[in-house]
Parts: C-alpha cells; sequence; structure tokens
C-alpha cells in the first residue's frame, strides 16, 4: 500500500516534470534582457525552495527530538537534510553557470550567495558531525542542536534580497511582493515545477527514511550476532 | 544553458543512485547478518 503511494507520487513528479519541460523549453519564449538562459531560474528557485522546507522541517524535526527523545525524529531530520543539501548543490552550481553567462563571473561574495554557501557548507557539517559519532544518543542529540543553530542561516539567506543591495537579483516571485517581476505566464510554470520537485523530494524521503528503519533494524541484528 | 540543465539533473540523479547502492549494501549485511544468526542458533 505504502509503495502503491510511492510509486503514485512518483508517477505524478515525472508527468508534471516532463509537462514542466515542454512549457520551458517549446511553450515559453526567451526572456527579451537575459534571452534562453533565463530558463535556469525554472530549476534554481524549485532547488532552492525545496533546501529551505527542508532544512525547516529538520529544525522542526530536531526541536520535537530534544524536547521527546523519539528516535523517529532524528531518522526525519537526518534524512531530510541529506536530500535538501542535494537540492542546495542544485541551486548553488545552476545559479553559478548562470551568473558565469550573466555577470561574467562564477560567483560574488554577497550576502545572499555567501549565506547560501555557509547554511550548504552548515548542513554538510550536520551529517559529517553524524559520521564521526557512533553513541546514537549522543550523536542525535548534537546533531539536533546543529540543525536548530543552522536553521536561522537558512533565514538569513532567504530575507538577504530584502534586507540588503547585493549582486544577486531582488525579488521577482508575486508572493514576495515584487512589482514588475516575472511574467505571469512564466511565474506560473516556475510553481508547477517547485511542486513537482517538492514531490520528487517527497520520494526521495521516503526512500531514505526506510534506509534509516533498515539502519535501526541491522544495529539489532548486529548486537543479536555478537551475543551469538 | 545545456550546462545549468545538465547540472539539474545530474545532481539528483546522483543522489538517486548514492540512495539505491546505499539500499543494496544495506540489504546485502540484513542478509547476511540473518544467515549468521540462523546458523548460531541452530549450533
Amino acid at each position: 500500500m505504502r509503495n502503491n503511494v510511492l510509486y503514485a507520487i512518483g508517477g505524478l513528479a515525472s508527468v508534471l516534470l516532463i509537462w514542466n519541460l515542454y512549457t520551458i523549453f517549446i511553450q515559453l519564449p526567451d526572456e527579451s534582457a537575459q534571452g534562453a538562459i533565463y530558463r535556469i531560474i525554472f530549476f534554481h528557485v524549485p532547488a532552492a525552495f525545496t533546501f529551505m522546507i527542508g532544512a525547516f522541517a529538520s529544525m522542526v524535526a530536531s526541536v520535537l527530538f530534544l524536547a521527546r527523545k523519539d528516535f523517529r525524529y532524528d531518522a526525519f531530520a537526518a534524512s531530510v537534510t541529506e536530500i535538501s543539501l542535494a537540492f542546495g548543490a542544485v541551486n548553488l552550481l545552476t545559479g553559478m553557470i548562470w551568473a558565469r553567462v550573466i555577470w561574467g563571473i562564477w560567483w560574488a561574495w554577497d550576502a545572499r550567495l555567501t549565506f547560501m554557501l555557509i547554511s550548504w557548507l552548515m548542513y554538510a557539517g550536520y551529517l559529517m558531525l553524524r559520521q564521526a559519532i557512533d553513541e546514537p544518543t549522543q550523536r542525535a542529540r548534537l546533531a539536533a542542536v546543529l540543525s536548530i543553530l543552522t536553521f536561522p542561516a537558512v533565514v538569513i539567506t532567504f530575507k538577504a534580497i530584502d534586507w540588503w543591495r547585493t549582486q544577486h537579483p531582488g525579488p521577482v516571485l508575486s508572493i514576495r511582493g515584487a512589482k514588475g517581476g516575472m511574467d505571469p505566464a512564466m511565474e506560473s510554470t516556475l510553481w508547477w515545477n517547485v511542486f513537482a520537485i517538492l514531490l520528487f523530494a517527497v520520494v526521495l524521503l521516503a526512500v531514505r527514511m526506510r534506509q534509516e528503519g533498515m539502519r535501526r533494524e541491522l544495529d539489532g541484528l548486529r548486537r543479536e550476532a555478537h551475543a551469538i | 544553458m545545456f550546462y545549468g540543465f545538465a547540472v539539474a539533473w545530474l545532481v539528483p540523479m546522483a543522489y538517486v543512485l548514492i540512495l539505491m547502492s546505499r539500499e543494496k549494501k544495506l540489504r546485502d549485511e540484513m542478509r547476511r547478518l540473518k544467515s549468521m544468526i540462523e546458523t548460531g542458533d541452530r549450533r
């Protein structure tokens, strides 16, 4: 039953992604100032949303773990952080490729880019910390604290384009109050791609959570094997 | 633009491959431990 739901979500995500690719490459025209390269935004922004939603979910699960000491929250936080990190990498790399074409440079140390990199590195540190500690309770507690401490960097990343003048473009989405931002047809395609990529991330999360369950089962089997 | 889209697809696909290989390792390890425990119990 659970697998069927996952296949259904994965199938829906695939259909939506294919439809979005058709819209992005065939139906939508080039942007007047940037030409064809603007199309990177259709993956750059959904990857950023997935990263930030994942970071928020990790922070909430970490708080719940510290409050209730339930290892299911720890497993969820570890899984969602790993998936967020993959989409954070997509966001950073697609942004760099766009910057190379539009700005002529790969990177600028402005507030948005720098805080995104700091957030990404801190979550990478979170996963490294988990690898470094063997004792499960200590590992879960320290990882939860690190996840909670890292989340403000994600909030600063999100708000950086409102708070400071950055090399990174200002808000272009209507939900952020942008005036004269994206064309409505382009923005609706972008939101459909946010939805499709979030669905894809949900499937990855379910697979990753199953692996955490298998790991717990393996720990039990190893103890049993040692006892023999 | 090609490189941008290549990255947008390659990174998640690489992650999916990592997940699949990790799952295979976990299943192999579980099978190995279960058979070890069954053999030990029979003795």
